[in-house]
């Protein structure tokens, strides 16, 4: 381990460095309040936001004294709210009185700043202006562009719901709330990103989630700092207990259905504006291999499902493994029948097995990475090529055995078995030592580096709870609930440590 | 320091790395192996391989045989013949020729049990003349003698012809002086083709006789053993019908219980051992027919039980010939009277005690015809 320390201990004292330099960076935007001036609040406008071009400035005139200024950004603001609320309701006003009544109406904020209004006027909003007032109104004629709901193309389902999260995040929390409608249902907003002034909302259920990990979270959140943030990916990073281990330590979901059972299940959802994926915190292990899928099925399907699942991760992590330490070590226990056929196979190969395998697994995720770049017309010619053509020659040529070909294509099958797309790249990571050591030490070596990840497995946590939970620490409750899928009707108490963490059984 | 602990570590393991490894490419896998014992007291070994199909459009087989003065000796020779390096991982038919087996046969199987990465799973026979014939044989229904062979002694094994064994579970069995293994016996016909003879009979590790396929039924019977389709075919009328054929009765036994006792006479020194088998039998072919009336049953079965109480009487006195103590009496005699064991030498006593079969047939069914 001593190791591994070291390289920790570096990364730690390197990131330090970084983060003290970001706190001198970007200055914020001094405090303006709105001047008695007209001239001298337009021109701070213009200048704060370099005179912009598409910044639109309206003057109009009421039945009052004075005119009024209307600021907005063209790109962002709906133009017909603009002219069937405000224009329109202006010509009629004559009083102030009325003037403050209309604008009430309308969901309109006072300010005294200007600067706070600026903030505003990039989002969207509009910045009414009256002349001879210390303060100003921010209009919400902001225009939303939203795309359809519909169903998220890497998490299908064949039963249930099929809407899926969009990248605004309004929208994204009413899914969720239409799909639970209980009071103890919390939202937290927190702005993130220096530059990027990004909405992000922590949901929990009050009662439900363990309001240590609910503290933890907001810890956490606050003390990212951060230039931009643009999707959950920087989130994640930085809210893991252990950023250097390969597992990952929270499910993101683009399902509202989902979101909303891990919900009801005591987790915590990070939603983030602009990003249509939601963080699911905190996990474990076995939440990788669940789908709702499971719960809407018959339940002894959902349970066969879910075992295969898990061998599925078994083959893809190991299944390159034994076929070199087969091949190389311990021929013996390949059956009877079997031994010619492999001997065929292998008789001709020009390089050692682990070599062999690598050329294939390598191969296996250049096509995969090319098939997610290219559209879907072009990718089927990829899946042609990669698949039938290499597939085929290769083992024609001599190359590469036949067992290997069937090897490589039952990894990479297995592999995307698993429901969450981050495990599925963990297990394509995972594989390479497990070859390594393969080929050096044949069982004992896969065996070596087997009981290193399970004792990796074991220490980590995600949010300062056990990842690998009704197995260590070992729950015979917690397995019935959370490892395997019984049926709706019957509930087993689970034993919690804290309370409002027993309902764990997804319904 | 403490850094450099685990760099050695890590450097230990991938600079040491695979130096052990044996790739399936470079090896030749041995299916089937004979072991015999040259004239001139000089051991031959006889591998067969069956050849990778890319070399050759038809199946193939390699038989190489190699001399020396001990197995290892003899494998050298073997490795000098092959291009590739000889494994006896996955051997499933060893061979032992008859003129080996006559001498003894512990020492050329030393080296098997020896060796951890040998086949102790593999099945074993004694062959009716020099083992590496059996090897070379050119056979018509099976491309290989291994899988010929092989599965030649699984049908015999669920036939009750020939015992469960292979290499490992005769080694205690050679090494107990209380009992004496029973190796099948293959042989072959006028057409040059192997079949099985019955069973070779062992005194220690040294072949002492053998006992045809008929016997070995019954001996086996009388061991405890069933097989899942065992079969015996028994005269039962003394001439009285004018078609012989009418005579037989074909059993299937169904279910058996087998135990022997052994009494010691120490005054006398006499051992007495009596054999009991107790016999549930399925009539399956029989002529005649009258299988409904229940006296010709009762007359069945006492016309049977005489006539393998005969049989079994005939297969110990050649048991007691071949000095076989198959039954394991002398194990009885070891636990039970451990003095009488200690003074007197079991090999020399064996053949003249007196053993007694008692066998008890019982016809509980005769298929579907009433």
């Amino acid at each position: 381990m001593g190791l591994f320390k070291a390289f920790k201990h570096t990364k730690n004292s390197a990131k330090k460095g970084q983060k003290q330099e970001q706190l001198v960076e970007p200055p914020d935007i001094p405090t303006f309040p709105v001047s008695f001036d007209m001239n001298k609040n337009r021109r701070y406008i213009k200048e704060t936001l370099y005179y912009t071009e598409d910044l639109v400035e309206k003057s109009l005139r009421t039945e009052l004294p004075g005119t009024c200024h209307l600021f907005y950004i063209e790109t962002m603001s709906d133009t017909d709210k603009l002219n069937s609320y405000l224009y329109q309701k202006l010509r009629d006003i004559d009083s102030e009185v009325k003037l403050e009544r209309m604008l009430q109406d309308m969901d309109s904020a006072k300010m005294v700043h200007l600067s706070d209004a600026v903030s505003e006027l990039l989002s969207g909003k509009s910045i009414l202006l009256l002349e001879g007032k210390g303060h100003c109104y921010i209009l919400s004629t902001n225009s939303v562009v939203k795309r359809d709901i519909g169903e998220p193309d890497n998490e299908q389902v064949i039963r249930g719901s099929h809407s899926g999260f969009i990248e605004n995040i309004g929208v994204n929390i009413q899914l969720i709330r239409n799909l639970i409608s209980h009071p103890t249902l919390q939202v937290n907003y927190t702005t993130l990103g220096e530059l990027s002034q990004t909405k992000t909302a922590m949901m929990y259920m009050e009662g439900r989630a363990d309001p240590e990990v609910v503290d933890e979270i907001q810890r956490r959140l606050k003390k990212i700092k951060v230039d931009q943030l643009l999707n959950n990916g920087v989130l994640e990073e930085y809210l893991e207990d252990n950023i250097y281990s390969l597992f990952p330590q929270f499910i993101s979901t683009e399902r509202a259905d989902r979101a909303a059972l891990n919900l009801l299940d005591g987790r915590i959802l990070i939603l983030t504006d602009g990003d249509p994926t939601v963080l699911v915190l905190p996990v474990t292990f076995f939440s990788f291999f669940q789908s709702t899928d499971d719960y809407n099925s018959r339940w002894a399907a959902g349970n066969f499902f879910r075992l295969i699942r898990v061998i599925s991760f078994l083959l893809a992590v190991t299944l390159p493994g034994i076929y070199i330490a087969i091949i190389s070590f311990h021929f013996e226990i390949i059956p009877f029948g079997m031994t010619y056929v492999i001997k065929d196979a292998v008789e001709h190969i020009p390089y050692p097995p682990l070599v062999e395998a690598m050329i294939m697994e390598l191969t296996l995720e250049l096509i995969r990475e090319a098939g997610i770049r290219l559209p879907t017309p072009i990718g089927q010619t990829i899946g042609i090529v990669g698949g039938l053509v290499i597939g085929d020659a290769v083992v024609n040529a001599g190359f590469i055995s036949s067992i290997m070909i069937i090897v490589v294509a039952l990894t990479a099958i297995s592999s995307f078995v698993v429901p969450v797309h981050e495990m599925s790249m963990a297990m394509r990571l995972l594989r390479y030592p497990i070859m390594i050591m393969a080929s050096m030490l044949g069982f004992l070596g896969i065996v070596f580096c087997l009981s290193l990840y399970l004792i990796h497995l074991c220490k980590l946590t995600s949010i300062g709870q056990p990842f690998f939970y009704p197995f260590a620490p070992l729950n015979a409750k917690g397995l019935l609930n959370r490892f395997i899928r019984l049926p709706h009707t019957v509930y087993v108490e689970n034993s919690p440590k804290k309370k409002g963490k027993g309902q764990s059984q997804k319904s | 320091m403490k850094r450099l602990i685990p760099l050695s570590l890590a450097i230990l393991l991938l600079l040491s790395g695979c130096w052990d490894s044996r790739q399936l490419r470079d090896i030749t896998i041995a299916k089937s192996a004979a072991l015999d014992l040259l004239d001139d007291g000089i051991y031959q070994s006889t591998i067969s391989s069956p050849v990778p199909r890319k070399y050759q459009a038809e199946e193939r087989t390699l038989v190489v045989s190699g001399t020396g003065h001990t197995i290892r000796e003899a494998r050298m020779a073997l490795d000098g013949k092959v291009s590739e390096q000889i494994d006896t991982a996955k051997l499933r038919i060893l061979v032992l020729g008859e003129p080996l087996a006559r001498k003894n046969i512990f020492p050329p199987l030393d080296i098997m049990y020896r060796d951890p990465r040998s086949s102790l799973g593999a099945k074993i026979a004694v062959f009716d003349g020099v083992g590496s014939n059996l090897i070379h044989m050119k056979l018509t229904d099976k491309p290989r003698t291994s899988e010929f062979v092989a599965e030649l002694l699984e049908t015999a094994e669920s036939n009750t012809i020939v015992d469960d064994i292979n290499v490992q579970l005769i080694c205690p069995i050679m090494m107990d002086p209380g009992e004496d293994m029973i190796l099948p016996y293959i042989g072959v016909d006028e057409e040059d083709n192997p079949r099985l003879i019955g069973n070779a009979l062992f005194n220690g590790d040294t072949m002492t006789g053998s006992l045809s396929v008929e016997d070995s039924t019954l001996l086996l019977l009388m061991k405890g053993k069933l097989g899942s389709a065992t079969f015996l075919t028994e005269k039962v009328h003394q001439e009285e019908e004018e078609d012989d054929k009418d005579n037989y009765i074909t059993l299937r036994i169904r279910d058996t219980a087998a135990s022997t006792e052994v009494t010691v006479n120490h005054a006398s020194d006499e051992v007495t051992a009596n054999v009991k088998l107790t016999m549930k039998v399925e009539a399956i072919e029989y002529p005649h027919n009258e299988l409904t009336e229940k006296e010709n049953i009762a007359k069945l079965n006492t016309s049977l039980e005489e006539q393998f109480t005969a049989e079994a009487g005939e297969i110990f006195k050649t048991l007691q010939e071949s000095n076989c103590d198959a039954l394991g009496i002398g194990r009885r005699v070891l636990v039970h009277h451990p003095d009488f064991w200690d003074t007197h030498k079991w090999n020399e006593l064996y053949p003249e005690i007196t053993i007694e079969p008692e066998i008890k047939v019982e016809i509980v069914d005769h298929g579907i015809i009433n």
